[in-house]
């Protein structure tokens, strides 16, 4: 928990390394994030595969929205817990007191946040290409799911460290977030759409570029943001 | 039969209809729910110059500080605002 | 009032000129602009969309602009700004909401459908709908203030979406009212924009956005006296 204690006017892409490092290890010593997300994602996928019971075609123009809708969930509920975690503990207020950049604090979190939803979402690419016999693993693909999970942890690790001081933040951080976060799925659901049905390049290409360009508006935003939300 | 309007007379009136009936109750909702707040404040007023005639000095003191304050910069002020005399 | 009579009186004026420029352009409406060939009486629904709209448009922007404000200056002023702004924003928005229902159940043959455009507008109403949960979810009210400021923030990236969409997206079925037009071929509803209906619509954004303005500021009028009526309240229990 203490490791950023070591550091003492460490640059700051250490500090943002050593933010998520330190998630990362946490996560994998008691593994009830990651365990829970991939979980849920798992119960999702079956229960979607039993609602819809579609055909080939349709599971085809479908199978996108499944994926980001897991992930945005999944991420969602890892997310609440990362924060409130963080909070609880009370390392959320050491972490503030360390001589380091806030923001170097956000990016920080948003990377560890980052790796567990992208874990999420290539978990959810490998079961939804055995259970919806489409292949998934396309590079433009992954692509795709690295870039939205950008823009999902980015405004996600923004929202939640806002909502674990409300009253009712389990409820309130899906209803905070999903609204803020859904260009960000829109326009990875429409790229994933046209990438999965082979479509030409003009078909996904605009939904990249928005993508991009929706994903360093956000980290931009939470760079000034962030401070306001962490101070005191 | 009187003639009918000429407007009345243009199809899909009734969709016009609907649609500036409902505005007219969204917005006039707003305007209304905004006047009852400030009939329930007015109510409170009342209430709290009764009770600060009885409790008399110190109470009184809020509205003491009127003067030292100065005009506001904008309709948006801090809340602590001096009462009304 | 701890206003000055002059700020005062110009709120009275301009609430006066609001509500006969609203009569003027209801008149405008109904008897200036002609009825459109196609739609007949439902294009006339057209001017209170997009004025309700423009007017919703400028109280989310300023509530952006509040929310700098406030996180800068932290005069409780501002605050109370973004607050009235994104309160009648949301009705306002919600007409525009409704007024195209309307319009688009004789035109498209349904309230509503999953455009780009509807899509994202919708989302626009919840994001600022959660703005008013979050506000009710903090106790601390500094940090409701600050919290409320960032998010007003943030929430404007939604506004932004429901205006770009349609360059990214030309598969829209709504037809753009402003600048060039992407593809005629598969907007529904478009229609030849004469004389009379350009100055009807522009007399009604202009009606709708000051109608707007004026509100938000009775709704900040509002705000101060509840925060006086609150600090009495606590000046009373404290002196007692």
């Amino acid at each position: 928990m203490n490791a950023n204690k070591n550091e003492f006017r460490t640059p700051y892409w250490r500090v943002v390394g050593t933010i998520a490092w330190k998630d990362l290890r946490a996560e994998i010593r008691g593994r009830e994030m990651v365990t829970s997300m991939m979980l849920f994602a798992a119960i999702s996928v079956m229960i979607f595969s039993f609602a819809l019971e579609l055909d080939d075609q349709a599971q085809q123009e479908t199978v996108s929205g499944v994926l980001w809708v897991t992930i945005a969930y999944a991420g969602t509920l890892g997310l609440g817990r990362s924060l409130s975690a963080e909070k609880d503990k009370g390392s959320l207020d050491a972490l503030l007191i360390a001589p380091i950049s806030r923001s170097a604090l956000f990016y920080g979190k948003m990377l560890g946040n980052l790796l567990f939803t992208t874990a999420v979402g290539i978990l959810m690419m490998a079961l939804l290409t055995i259970l919806f016999n489409i292949n998934l693993f396309l590079p433009l693909l992954l692509l795709v799911v690295i870039l939205g999970c950008l823009g999902f942890s980015a405004t996600g690790t923004l929202v939640a460290s806002m909502s674990v001081y409300a009253r009712a933040r389990e409820v309130l951080l899906p209803i905070l977030l999903l609204p803020i976060v859904l260009p960000v799925i829109i326009s990875a659901t429409r790229s994933s759409v046209a990438i999965i049905t082979e479509l030409g390049t003009e078909d996904w290409l605009p939904w990249i570029q928005l993508l991009i360009f929706i994903d360093i508006g956000y980290m931009a935003l939470a760079f000034f943001l962030f401070d306001f939300i962490v101070e005191e | 039969m009187p003639e009918p309007i000429i407007i009345l007379a243009v199809k899909y009136t009734d969709y016009m209809l609907l649609g500036y009936g409902l505005a007219a109750v969204l917005i006039g909702g707003l305007i209304a729910s905004i006047w009852w707040r400030y009939q329930l404040l007015r109510k409170d007023e009342t209430l709290l110059e009764q009770l600060e005639q009885e409790g008399p000095a110190e109470a009184h003191s809020t509205s003491e500080h009127a003067p030292p304050q100065p005009g506001q910069a904008s309709p948006g002020t801090s809340d602590r605002q001096p009462t009304t005399p | 009032m701890e206003y000055s009579s002059q700020r005062t009186a110009w709120l009275t004026i301009l609430t006066y000129v609001s509500i006969g420029l609203v009569i003027a352009s209801a008149i405008m409406i109904l008897a200036y602009a002609r009825p459109e060939q196609v739609q007949g009486n439902a294009q006339k629904l057209f001017y209170i969309h997009l004025g309700t709209f423009f007017g919703s448009f400028v109280l989310f922007g300023a509530a952006v602009f509040a929310g700098i404000q406030y996180l800068r200056t932290r005069h409780n002023r501002w605050d109370d700004l973004g607050l009235a702004s994104i309160e009648v924003g949301l009705i306002f928005s919600l007409v525009t909401i409704v007024s195209g229902a309307a319009w688009a159940r004789p035109i498209w043959n349904t309230w509503w459908t999953w455009d780009p455009r509807l899509t994202t507008v919708a989302v626009m109403w919840l994001t600022y709908a959660a703005y008013l949960m979050l506000r009710a979810g903090i106790e601390d009210p500094d940090r409701r203030r600050r919290f409320a400021a960032v998010y007003g923030i943030l929430a404007f990236s939604s506004v932004i979406f429901t205006v770009i969409i349609i360059r990214v997206r030309p598969d829209t079925i709504h037809p753009v009212a402003a600048g060039p037009t992407l593809s005629e071929t598969d907007v529904t509803g478009a229609f030849d924009m004469t004389p009379r209906i350009v100055q009807t619509l522009l007399f009604s954004i202009f009606t709708y956005v000051l109608v707007s303005i004026i509100i938000t500021w009775h709704r900040i009028r509002l705000e101060n006296r509840a925060h006086q009526v609150q600090q009495r309240k606590v000046n009373l229990l404290m002196n007692t």
